[in-house]
Formats: structure tokens, C-alpha cells, sequence
């Protein structure tokens, strides 16, 4: 079966693009109460774009997961599903959560006596020190959620696989593309209309209903996509009018989510609610399309740079966020301007992982885990 | 006197039939067991209501329905005389049930476990309900062994669904009684963890119970010459 590289690009962009979204939610006014390095400076700026990548990145990513957890089925059954995702997802979960976890709940609480200015959520964290902060971090599954969900989704593709009537199976793969493009973000308005907009990381240690119903859509669209590739590769005809859709969608979503915190309990408040979940779904399901068409459009074509991102992808997001978190706990008493920051964070962070990628993992019993896919056609790789 | 062989090849072929013909049932299973925990992990009180007696429902339903598939069924479609053809001794017929039993039973029923101690672990519930929890588990087993054990020693059908039934609806009354012994009754609705006597006592027998009964079934099959 031909390796479609562009996937694994896309893939490797995605988890970069984690990166830099976690590391930029230290200067989001929108979270500056909740997130652990929130700095004193704060631009809205940030927001505008952080949330927009939010939309779409771990939607694209399961969408990713799902196509190749089908070719993975069609070249060696369910037996080779499940044994490609013990080693490449259960092992680094069961291993990695709680060694990450540990460190970063350990930083954390460092940070918040030793930090002079300190984010609203250190300072909570330093007056309730007593009960255990650190505790928190290991009863979450973090930003590893996605690893937990990918298992779920892995069950469930057996489960769906061996219950659901093939001729039901065909009818929703051959769903006309109008379909997917507008009932199906329909059909992921009450998942979104569950929590609260942007939605947020489902990190609890229990499957989370929207979550396994929002990503698990995303998957099975992937899973089915292995099959008729057109379900979203579609928007290239007309890639003017779905872009000027999708800016106006994102403008109307920025409006709903601030205007959220100042409207009053009551049905018109319950029906924005709603209408931003819609507009949520939609912008969802076309940037995730059209970021696969772009994909397929112009990352085709092998690119040495993009092999080595791609090799290093996975092991920098598992161990991206307490590098991160290191780096910013220490920015947060400079007086460098918030951008800096930012710039200094990301490339600090990618250099530190890219590097303990080459020394740690490439070439060395860590890689059958947690490097990169090997290259032409191995199961294992997927 | 001649030690009988175990036929290894021939057990696995019989505990891979009754997975296959068990598969599709167990996937919807598994999938009734993710809403489940679903359900459990919305932090609503009817949720959390609904989702664990969905999940109580969802290990009945794999314990009655994995051995209706692998022995009662067998039974009326008549498949056992085509087994009783084989190669086969009873005692290998013996293991291969158990074996296929166990595995289609006591995988969901670890998974579930483990999903249950989670949701009380690593929500508000007070973690005190492990202990009811595991007695909850225990007799689930119990009562699974003895309507394994039943199917596989009695062949009136009547008599199987009689067990089968009565075993499962137990557990309610089961519930109850627990719920009246004052040392495992009172510490549930507190944070501790507290393993009480009594507690201890209920699941070593009900341990004990349930692999004496396995092993009772066994030696009964393995003097047997033929089937029946």
C-alpha cells in the first residue's frame, strides 16, 4: 500500500503546532486565570490565532489517526491495530504519564514559591499547597489525553468494525459530500454544546461523552476516508469561497466567545450558546478538510526537513509541555517584551526536545515507541 | 494406567470458535461499557446513576450470554455432536470452555473494574465504595462460576436459565444484605479505604467459592470416559 507522506507531514505540523499553541497560552487573556505560566503581559492578538489553530489541530490529528489506524487494518487485521498500539500508544502513555506528570507537577509547585510574579492560578496554587497541587497533575492525564482517547478510539474501532452492518458502513461512506461538509458539524453541536467555547482539553481520566463523540467523529472520518479519499479532499474547487467563509465564521465565533462572559443567564444567553457551538462545529470540520486538501496539495513531495519533523514529532509533543513549562516559569520575571518571550519559549523548547530526539531516541530501542515512522511500507510505522 | 493427554492444538481451534461466534455480541458489549463510563464520568448524580447500572448490566449481560453461546446454543444447534466427533477428550472439552469462558468473561470484567475504581478514585465519590465495589465484583464472578459450571454439568436448558437468572438477581439481595452489616455499611460513605473483617471474609469465600467450584467441574470431567 503507497505511503502517503503528505499525511505524516501534516501530522508532524499538527504536533508542532501543539508546541506553539501551549506555549502561547502563557500571553492569552482568555485563559490568563486557569493556565500555570500565565505572564504578566497579555495580548489579544494571541488569542485571535491561538484559537483559531484550536479549531482544527487535534480534530486534524484524529482525523489522521483514523486513516491510518484503517490502512493499518486493511494490511493486518485487528490483531495488528491492537499490536501497533500497544507499542506506539499504551507503553508511552502508561510510561510517560506519570513520569511527565510528576515533573511538571513538581515545577509547578517549585514555580509557585519561587516565582515573583506569579499567574493567578500559581498563586492559587501556593495557598492551597497543603492540599496537594501536585496531586492534581497526576490523577489528569494531561496533555497526553489525546494518547488515552487514541486507545478508546483503537477498542471502538474493533467494537464498530465487527458489530456495525457492513451495508450501514457503505451507506455513511458514501454520503454525498454536501453531507459531510454541513450535517455533519450539525451532528457535533450538542458535543460542543456540553462545554464551554473554545472547547477545552478533555484531561480527566474518564472518557469525557463530547470528547469521545467530537474527536471520535473526526477519527471515524478518517477510518472511512482510507477508503473514498474525497470526503475531505473536496474544497480545492472552490478554496477562495471556503477561505472567506471560514474568516467570517471565525470572526462570528471570536464575537459569541467574548461576548459569552457578559451575557445573563437565560434563553438567549442557552440559544448564543448553541449558535456558538454550531459556528464551533462548522469551522472545525471545514479548516480540518481544508488543511488535508492543503496537505495533499503541496506536501506530496518528499522534503528532507519535513522527514526529520516528521521523525521527531511524536516524541517532542510527549515531551514538549514540562520543557516548556521549565522555560516559561523562568521568563516569568523577565521584563522582555511578551513576543520575545514567545519566540524565546518555542525555540528553546523545540531545540531541548529535537535534540534528546536525535541523542535519546533515533537509533536507540526508544525509537520502536516513540520515533519516527519508518520510511516505505511498514505495518509497524503507521 | 495411562495419563490422558491434553489436546493443545484442538483446545485452542474450540476457544477460537466460541470467540468468533462470541465477537460481534461482546463488541456491542464493550461499546454499551464505553457509554457507560461515559455516563459515570459526567459528574451528574442520575448519570452517574444511569452509567453504573448500565455497566452492572453490561457484565450480566457478557457472563449469560458467553455461556449460552459456547454451551447452551452448541447444545440445541446441535454443534456438540460435530465437537463430540473430534479428536477430543471430555476433559479437553472441559478446558477449552473454561478457557474461551474465562477469557470472554474476566477481560470486560477486569476492564470494567478498572474503570469503576477509577471513576470512585478520581472523582468526589467517596473512596470508601472500593470495598462495595469489589464485593460487587466478587459476587458477579461467583455467580458466573456457578452458572458456568452449571451449563457445563447439567444439560436441561431449564435448569441452566434457572441458575443463570437466579445467580444473577441475587446480587441484589446481595447488595442489601451487605448494606445491613454495620463494619462494611458505614465506612463506604467515607474516604478511607477501610477492609473490614467482615468485607474480607465475604470475598475469600466467595473467592474460594468460585475456583473450588471450577475445579470441582474439572475433576468431575476429567474421570468421565465419554461425554455423557
Amino acid at each position: 500500500m503507497e505511503r502517503r507522506i503528505e499525511f505524516d507531514y501534516l501530522r508532524a505540523l499538527a504536533m508542532l503546532l501543539g508546541v506553539a499553541f501551549h506555549a502561547a497560552l502563557a500571553y492569552s487573556p482568555l485563559v490568563h486565570d486557569l493556565f500555570p505560566t500565565a505572564d504578566q503581559q497579555q495580548s489579544p492578538m494571541v488569542d485571535a490565532v491561538i484559537w483559531f489553530s484550536h479549531l482544527f489541530r487535534m480534530p486534524l490529528f484524529f482525523l489522521l489517526a483514523g486513516f491510518g489506524a484503517a490502512r493499518l487494518v486493511m494490511q493486518a487485521g485487528a490483531g495488528g491495530l491492537f499490536k501497533n498500539r500497544v507499542q506506539r500508544i499504551l507503553i508511552p502513555f502508561v510510561v510517560g504519564m506519570p513520569i511527565i506528570n510528576g515533573i511538571m507537577g513538581w515545577l509547578t509547585v517549585r514555580a509557585a514559591s519561587t516565582v515573583d510574579h506569579p499567574s493567578p492560578a500559581l498563586i492559587w496554587i501556593k495557598q492551597h499547597a497543603d492540599d496537594g497541587p501536585a496531586a492534581y497533575w497526576l490523577m489528569s492525564t494531561g496533555h497526553l489525553w489525546f494518547l488515552y482517547y487514541l486507545l478508546i478510539f483503537t477498542v471502538l474501532t474493533w467494537a464498530f468494525g465487527v458489530s456495525l452492518p457492513k451495508s450501514l458502513a457503505d451507506r455513511i461512506q458514501a454520503a454525498p459530500t454536501w453531507a459531510w461538509r454541513w450535517v455533519w458539524p450539525i451532528l457535533l453541536v450538542p458535543a460542543l454544546a456540553a462545554v464551554s467555547a473554545p472547547h477545552p482539553a478533555p484531561e480527566s481520566p474518564l472518557p469525557q461523552f463530547w470528547a469521545v463523540t467530537f474527536f471520535g467523529s473526526f477519527y471515524a472520518v478518517g477510518y472511512f476516508m482510507a477508503a473514498r479519499p474525497e470526503i475531505a479532499l473536496h474544497v480545492p474547487q472552490h478554496a477562495v469561497r471556503w477561505g472567506v467563509l471560514i474568516t467570517l465564521f471565525y470572526l462570528a465565533f471570536l464575537a459569541l466567545v467574548e461576548g459569552a462572559h457578559q451575557r445573563e443567564a437565560g434563553w438567549l444567553s442557552t440559544a448564543l450558546h448553541w449558535l456558538t457551538a454550531w459556528v464551533e462545529a462548522c469551522l472545525s470540520v471545514w479548516c480540518t478538510a481544508l488543511a488535508v486538501t492543503l496537505g495533499h496539495r503541496f506536501l506530496s513531495v518528499r522534503r528532507p526537513l519535513l522527514d526529520w519533523l516528521a521523525r521527531a514529532s511524536y516524541w517532542t509533543y510527549l515531551i514538549h509541555l514540562p520543557v516548556l513549562f521549565w522555560i516559561q516559569y523562568w521568563c516569568m520575571d523577565l521584563s522582555w517584551h511578551w513576543s520575545l518571550k514567545l519566540a524565546f519559549a518555542i525555540v528553546g523548547t523545540l531545540a531541548i526536545c529535537l535534540l534528546s530526539e536525535s541523542l535519546l531516541v533515533h537509533r536507540t530501542v526508544l525509537a520502536r515507541f516513540v520515533g519516527g515512522r519508518r520510511q516505505a511500507n511498514s505495518g509497524a510505522a503507521r | 494406567m495411562t495419563t490422558p493427554m491434553i489436546n493443545l492444538s484442538l483446545i485452542k481451534k474450540l476457544v477460537y470458535k466460541d470467540w468468533l461466534l462470541f465477537e460481534k455480541q461482546l463488541a456491542l458489549y464493550v461499546i454499551g461499557a464505553v457509554v457507560a463510563l461515559c455516563l459515570m464520568g459526567n459528574m451528574h448524580k442520575w448519570t452517574f446513576y444511569i452509567g453504573s447500572l448500565l455497566l452492572i448490566i453490561v457484565v450480566v449481560a457478557v457472563a449469560c450470554f458467553s455461556i449460552s453461546n459456547s454451551l447452551l446454543v452448541e447444545r440445541r444447534d446441535r454443534t456438540l455432536a460435530f465437537v463430540m466427533s473430534l479428536p477430543v477428550s471430555p476433559l479437553d472439552f472441559y478446558l477449552a470452555k473454561l478457557t474461551g469462558n474465562l477469557v470472554t468473561f474476566l477481560l470486560p470484567l477486569f476492564l470494567i473494574a478498572g474503570g469503576t475504581y477509577a471513576v470512585i478514585l478520581l472523582t468526589a465519590l467517596p473512596n470508601g465504595l472500593v470495598v462495595l465495589a469489589t464485593l460487587l465484583f466478587t459476587q458477579i464472578l461467583l455467580a458466573f462460576c456457578v452458572s458456568l459450571s452449571t451449563a457445563m454439568a447439567v444439560e436441561s436448558e431449564g435448569w441452566n436459565t434457572f441458575v443463570m437468572i437466579a445467580s444473577m438477581v441475587l446480587i441484589n439481595p446481595y447488595i442489601m444484605m451487605i448494606g445491613q452489616i454495620e463494619s462494611i455499611a458505614e465506612p463506604i460513605k467515607t474516604e478511607q479505604i477501610i477492609w473490614s473483617g467482615s468485607a474480607l471474609l465475604i470475598i475469600s469465600i466467595q473467592l474460594i467459592l468460585s475456583i473450588g467450584i471450577l475445579i470441582g467441574t474439572g475433576w468431575v470431567h476429567c474421570r468421565k470416559q465419554s461425554f455423557y
